[in-house]
């Protein structure tokens, strides 16, 4: 067998671990984009956010702020300000509230093993 | 493609087809053995003997092999989901692979099995997306790509060390230029 691979297999075989590599990358960059917050009244969904969108939204008496694939409470009434020092939030899981509005917000991972609560302890 | 349907033709694809029900079988025991940590990862060993009959025979014979391996082998194990997403795989890694052989004259064989075995993993992804409705399956693509072109390499360097003689023992003269048969005498 003199010829069993040529160069124009090598080179295919370089393209096609290139394309899946260069693919693994980009799409991994976009699954961290993708997150959503969730936005309750009261326990009650009254929103859900792209975090890949920059915006400000109010919802009742405070203001809501997207920027850079996070939230964070900016503008609210409360006496404590304890829901602006909550600050930035990003990660999956993370989440914060305005008590005395009973706003709370919650992020929300795209794919099934973030978003789903361990056990729930009654 | 000289005398289509003689007695001969028949019986060397239906022996090709009961070589590749057995090659599937091979392969699944493989799997048990090395566990792999990605789902769906196989080694492809069937596609051999598609790239044999693509060589040595015809693409519809091709096609009618590939199709009835994938419908015996689903009836002896998984059921008709099994069906659903292996014949599309066979159907068109065996598409690409004949035009392969046909436009891109530069590969050998390691390079139409490695086009072979891509297609036949992207295929069915786009299967899985279609019955789950799941779009960031996608995301897996990317790396059965990957597979593919290891997995498409081993067996194409298998096939081309195998054809020579398996063409040989059946007296198969070459098709295309994809056959690396060099006028070799019959061995049976």
């Amino acid at each position: 067998m003199k010829h069993i691979i040529t160069k124009a297999d090598i080179l295919l075989f370089v393209l096609l671990i290139a394309v899946a590599v260069s693919g693994i990358i980009l799409m991994s960059g976009t699954e961290e984009a993708g997150a959503t917050a969730v936005v309750r009244v009261s326990g009650e969904v009254v929103k859900r956010v792209d975090l890949g969108v920059d915006q400000s939204f109010w919802v009742g008496n405070v203001e809501l702020q997207v920027k850079d694939g996070a939230i964070a409470f900016i503008e609210s009434n409360c006496p404590g300000k304890e829901c602006i020092h909550a600050g930035w939030l990003k990660t999956p899981g993370s989440s914060a509230a305005c008590l005395p509005n009973h706003v709370s917000v919650t992020i929300e991972g795209k794919s099934e093993d973030t978003n789903e609560v361990d056990t729930v302890a009654e | 493609m000289r005398s289509s349907l003689s007695t001969r033709y028949i019986a060397v694809l239906g022996a090709l087809l009961a070589l590749s029900l057995g090659l599937a079988v091979v392969e699944s025991m493989l799997g048990a053995l090395v566990p792999i940590p990605i789902p769906g990862v196989k080694l492809g060993l069937a596609n051999i003997i598609s790239m044999f009959i693509l060589a040595y025979f015809s693409l519809p014979a091709a096609l009618s092999v590939g199709v009835l391996r994938t419908l015996l082998a689903s009836l002896f194990s998984g059921g008709l989901s099994m069906f659903l997403y292996s014949a599309p795989g066979a159907v068109f890694s065996i598409l690409f692979m004949a035009a392969a052989m046909r436009l891109i004259k530069p590969l050998s064989l390691v390079g139409i099995s490695m086009i072979g075995a891509c297609v036949h993993n992207l295929s069915q992804v786009c299967v899985a997306v279609l019955i789950t409705g799941e779009v960031h399956l996608f995301y897996y693509a990317f790396i059965l790509i990957a597979v593919g072109a290891v997995s498409g390499a081993i067996t194409g360097i298998v096939a081309s060390t195998t054809f020579t003689r398996a063409a040989g023992a059946l007296r198969l003269s070459k098709r295309t230029s994809h056959a690396p048969l060099t006028n070799q005498g019959g061995i049976l």
